[in-house]
């Protein structure tokens, strides 16, 4: 399928490689296609719970039998904020996702995000990242930093509309 | 009272809350307000929790935030399912609490407005007042928050507050214990309608100056007014501040701690600071190293200065320093 941007790998639920046996937190990469951020929300739903449409395979055959070839292991990850932006970094506020340590302020460059992300870089924007392992499962291991944005709708007509009737029920409650 | 809020990084409580159990006082009987000074994140973390809590309080907040478009902002359904805390998250959630405690018969539930010059509580021993925003200061807090709100087809991003402080709520506190000045974060303003030049014409010492001020605007530059420590604050008062930090940017500068240090040299500053977040696997340092330009904890423990004065001696601040709090001469 035809995209403008780097694949993220996603493994359909069929092909999940039985990873839990060593660590619950190592994830399968693979080429194969994939349209969810592995660090986002829906990412860590079991797939009936998926709220973004379904993952629709970029190629109708996909091999089940064929192990992935490298795994990412995940040492660490934050969700965050990004509170300003310059010319040429931004500063994000980061919440470790596994709740272990404290709250941090972080400046980053603006060269650790990809040419797309960087579109999406502004404050307010949600981010991801990661820092692991990325581990060929016949080879060598490589140290890995990944941060993306989050991609986010637009604010619609109706959303704001239904917002609005909301708040003029709560103004008249609360004599606002 | 409770003015604003923050949580502690390791309780995961509103720091003035937990300060309240520990000190055997009931929240929920003791606090009359809860006040929000603006909109801004590193002053209302917990509020919601804090509201919640305080079940006899009332709760006040600028108003600037009186607009429809604000209240809409709180009542959208898609704000994001985000681990980031946000301002307008903490405002739906108390929001969500004063309208329960209409809906259970409390005709007093819902929120007040402080502008300048308004007493906003009164008792026997205590008298508060707002000493701002001015109606010129509101008019421009108003378009700054109307400039942030969402639009049709613009990204759903998590919505800022607006940057300027000029909605921002200074109290001035007079008890038969002594005076205290609450400085929130008003700045100096090109003109003297807003700010703190619209706070010195109220002339709020005119009964007597404060001997305890809590620094305006952690000890910016911005919020200096040398007009404050002459005509509000006696000689060398108790000075009470608090860091802020984003990236590179620190608050108090060293050059701030200087001229707070000239001006009052028993001041206290509470707070992390620029402390390194530590404890992480080592990889992830090593990563942490090449990749951030700088990292400081943007939660962590909270510590407290508790200033107290007794009705014998009301000239005499006496503070208590607790975990993180330190004489800013000892920080500098």
């Amino acid at each position: 399928m035809a995209t403008s941007r780097a694949p993220i790998p996603f493994v359909p639920s069929q092909t999940e490689f039985p990873l839990s046996r060593r660590s619950t937190r190592w994830r399968p990469l693979r080429d194969t296609q994939l349209f969810v951020d592995q660090e986002s929300p829906e990412a860590k739903l079991a797939p009936h719970q998926y709220t973004l449409p379904r993952l629709i395979p970029a190629t109708n055959s996909v091999d089940t039998s064929e192990r992935p070839q490298e795994i990412l292991i995940a040492l660490q990850s934050w969700e965050g904020v990004v509170l300003g932006v310059d010319d040429t970094s931004f500063v994000a506020r980061l919440i470790d996702v596994a709740g272990e340590h404290d709250d941090e302020e972080v400046k980053l460059s603006r060269d650790e995000l990809s040419d797309f992300d960087l579109e999406l870089l502004e404050p307010g924007a949600i981010l991801y990242w990661t820092i692991g392992y990325r581990q060929q499962l016949r080879g060598s291991r490589e140290r890995v930093s990944r941060i993306r944005l989050r991609r986010v709708p637009a604010w619609t007509e109706r959303q704001l509309g239904e917002a609005q009737e909301r708040a003029t029920d709560l103004a008249r409650d609360l004599d606002w | 009272m409770i003015v604003d809020s923050c949580v502690d990084g390791h309780s995961g409580e509103p720091a003035a809350v937990e300060y309240l159990r520990n000190l055997g006082v009931d929240p929920a009987e003791a606090v009359v307000i809860v006040l929000a000074t603006h909109w801004h994140d590193d002053h209302i973390r917990g509020l919601a929790e804090v509201v919640r809590t305080c079940a006899g309080s009332r709760f006040l907040c600028p108003s600037a935030l009186r607009t429809s478009e604000f209240l809409a902002l709180t009542q959208s359904s898609v704000l994001g399912s985000e681990r980031t805390t946000s301002g307008v998250r903490e405002f739906r959630d108390v929001l969500k609490t004063l309208r329960a405690r209409k809906a259970a018969g409390n005709p007093n539930a819902g929120p007040g407005f402080v502008i300048e010059n308004t007493i906003i509580y009164r008792s026997a021993h205590c008298e508060v007042t707002g000493l701002s925003p001015s109606s010129a200061a509101l008019e421009r807090a108003m378009a700054a928050i109307a400039g942030v709100l969402p639009q049709p087809l613009r990204p759903h991003l998590r919505v800022r507050s607006p940057s300027s402080n000029e909605a921002s709520i200074a109290l001035w506190i007079r008890g038969t214990a002594g005076v205290a000045l609450l400085g929130a974060d008003v700045e100096r303003q090109a003109t003297d309608d807003r700010g703190w030049g619209a706070i010195l014409a109220l002339q709020p010492a005119a009964e007597g100056r404060s001997k305890l001020v809590k620094v305006p605007h952690h000890g910016s530059e911005s919020g200096h007014d040398e007009r404050i420590w002459e005509e509000l604050l006696e000689g060398e008062p108790t000075a009470l501040l608090t860091p802020w930090s984003r990236g590179a940017r620190r608050l108090p500068t060293r050059t701030d701690r200087a001229r707070i240090l000239s001006l009052a040299p028993d001041s206290v500053i509470v707070g992390q600071g620029a402390a390194k977040p530590e404890g992480y696997d080592r990889a992830v340092e090593r990563t942490l190293k090449e990749v951030a330009e700088s990292r400081c904890i943007a939660k962590g423990r909270m510590g407290h200065a508790r200033a107290r004065c007794s009705r014998s001696d009301s000239r005499e601040w006496q503070v208590e320093l607790v975990r993180n709090a330190q004489r800013l001469s000892a920080a500098a």
